[in-house]
């Protein structure tokens, strides 16, 4: 069979041959995953600003009549091991996750933002110095990471946010760095300086507007990371506590119930794998890096 | 840069990190943790004096950097301290739970190597295609699926239902035992080494020597399998190079769901207790192991491929 239809055209691509076509092509497709990404995450958004609204059973309040029953009209998911209602609690779990996720993304991303910057703006020593920093940290898996973190200083929601953001840094430190490098090396930076801009206003007027760009969209990844750490940390008790609900907490106590309620795994699993997925598309669709590092981050 | 001095750079490079993260721990173990070991040992039933007897002996009683240089001696000497609970040495504890894990970690990589490696054949080149979009879909799909949640739903499929598969314990090594586990393992990676097989073949596609193969009269498919993979592999071997030190970090959730006597299990169970010698113990060596690897790999690729080392190409 003859592929030769399949060579990616040699960059640059002229502006009236089939490249340019493809090239729309593929903005399309990625646009749409960012599209579809965007609006899965929006939905869940609302929908978790909305639950305290919504007419739903108390999801920490037992009800051992009820314990472990097939979903039904009285409780649409079923009920769990203490008869609590299964929709209520993974709807007012969308909370805690969505909190954590978004949260510690940010802290992550500030912590980032410091560190890529002083690396990138500040100097040789400053830049081999945070570095080595970010090095050391991307040197193991996060996950192994945050385990320890929570097993030394203890489960709960503040530990889980310490731990996220103290190893999620790095990837956006690295960014951010390599982003300012190529920033400060345009035209309009030399010219801002040629008219006598100082330092610290040339940075804050010019580098960091035009070098945040590309940490967007690992911001989307690192929520979605973030999202799948807290829940792993939960499932195995690591992270949020009982009796609140998490969907990695449900998941874990439905383990030892999977013969006779198999409608317990169903709720939670879904909704952490469409949550984080709804982050990851909008992450790949806006940047399809593949630098095996900083993939990899968000599961490994 | 000469080879030799190359290793020696990413050597010293592999001494710093775990000498950081052993110095971190330091910190954490001993400044930060509440009580400290001696406590921790002995439980609050303890006389004063026995406490006194056994921080003189654990050299608590010294000056802090005394205590650093103690520490690192003893590390030194795979010395790793003593299981509160168990009341056995780390590392006869660690190196009982290792071979399996071991084994758990390898079955999953060379099932994330085979259907990897087939995800990039099938779907590089075939960029903004329907195939493509389908497989951006169910790629992110399985990345977005947590382990565990995986885990618990093949093995309420392959065990509570149709009672195929074994869903428990590693059954005396017995390979049928590693396939729910091990496939649990690697679907996620898989989906990544196959992102990146695929980017790596379009890489070399797009090279004139790919074309020129293609004139010669090679069809796609023998350019490809002749002469892009062989330059496609680098970038790739590199990745699962890293994911096998993940693998043996992360492995612990998977190991939790099918009861899977590994480190990672035993590490969950140390975290239950907070058997803090026990945690820190398993982290150093899974830290040591990962990082080992990778040096190692960089090593292999600075060697094989000169322009790594000189710099040309960053990070592989």
């Amino acid at each position: 069979m003859d592929n030769l239809g399949t060579i990616p055209a040699p960059l640059p691509a002229s502006p009236r041959g089939p490249a340019f076509f493809s090239g729309i092509r593929r903005q399309a497709n990625e646009n749409r995953l960012v599209a579809v990404g965007a609006a899965i995450a929006l939905a869940i958004i609302i929908m978790a600003a909305l639950v305290p609204l919504l007419p739903l059973a108390d999801p920490l309040k037992p009800d051992y009549e009820v314990g472990l029953s097939a979903p039904s009209a009285a409780h649409l998911l079923g009920t769990d091991l203490h008869g609590r209602d299964q929709l209520s609690r993974v709807l007012w779990a969308s909370r805690t996750s969505l909190t954590v996720g978004i949260t510690a993304s940010l802290v992550a991303l500030i912590i980032g933002l410091v560190m890529g910057g002083a690396a990138g703006y500040g100097g040789r020593v400053a830049d081999a110095a945070a570095m080595r920093i970010a090095d050391a940290f991307l040197s193991f898996p996060v996950i192994l990471g945050a385990i320890a973190f929570m097993a030394v200083f203890g489960p709960g929601i503040r530990n889980v946010f310490m731990a996220i953001a103290f190893f999620g840094w790095p990837v956006f430190a690295r960014v951010f760095r390599s982003s300012v490098l190529s920033v400060r090396e345009q035209s309009y930076v030399s010219a801002s300086k040629g008219v006598g801009g100082g330092s610290f206003y040339i940075f804050r007027r010019h580098v960091l507007p035009n070098s945040v760009q590309p940490l967007i969209a690992y911001a989307a990844m690192s929520v979605a990371g973030a999202i799948l750490i807290e829940s792993g940390l939960s499932f195995i008790n690591l992270g949020i506590q009982r009796p609140y609900p998490s969907w990695g907490l449900m998941l874990g106590e439905a383990m030892g119930q999977i013969d006779q309620a198999p409608w317990l795994l169903i709720a939670p699993g879904a909704a952490i794998t469409i949550t984080t997925m709804a982050f990851f598309l909008m992450g790949t669709g806006l940047s399809r890096k593949t630098d095996p590092r900083i993939q990899g981050r968000a599961h490994s | 840069m000469p080879i030799s001095r190359f290793i020696f750079n990413r050597l010293l490079q592999l001494l710093a990190v775990i000498l950081g993260t052993v110095t971190v721990l330091f910190i954490v173990l001993y400044l930060l943790v509440p009580g400290d070991a001696a406590q921790a040992m002995l439980g609050a039933k303890a006389t004063p004096q026995a406490l006194e007897n056994l921080r003189h002996e654990l050299g608590l009683d010294r000056s802090l950097p005394v205590q650093y240089g103690l520490y690192l001696w003893r590390l030194l000497h795979f010395d790793l301290g003593t299981s509160y609970e168990l009341n056995r040495s780390v590392s006869s504890v660690i190196l009982d739970y290792l071979p399996a894990t071991a084994y758990l970690a390898g079955a999953a990589l060379l099932l994330e190597t085979l259907a990897g490696m087939a995800w990039g054949f099938l779907t590089a080149g075939r960029r903004s295609t329907r195939l493509d979009f389908l497989t951006t879909i169910s790629g992110s799909l399985l990345l977005s699926t947590p382990v565990f949640f995986l885990g618990m739903v093949l093995q309420y499929i392959f065990g509570s239902r149709l009672g195929i598969l074994p869903i428990s314990g590693l059954g005396g090594y017995n390979p049928v035992y590693l396939i729910l586990p091990a496939t649990t393992l690697a679907a996620a990676q898989a989906v990544i080494v196959g992102t990146m097989a695929r980017s790596s073949l379009e890489l070399q596609m797009a090279r004139p020597y790919f074309l020129a193969a293609r004139a010669r009269g090679l069809t796609h498919r023998q350019a490809l399998v002749g002469h892009g993979t062989r330059n496609a592999l680098g970038p790739v071997v590199t990745l699962l190079a890293i994911d096998l030190g993940a693998l043996m970090g992360g492995a612990m959730i998977t190991e939790i769901v099918f009861s899977w006597p590994g480190i990672g299990r035993m590490t969950y169970y140390a975290a239950q207790v907070r058997d803090v010698p026990l945690i820190i113990g398993s982290v150093v060596v899974l830290v040591a192991i990962f990082v080992t690897i990778s040096t190692l790999v960089d090593i292999m690729y600075g060697w094989l491929d000169p322009r790594v080392r000189l710099g040309a190409i960053s990070d592989g």
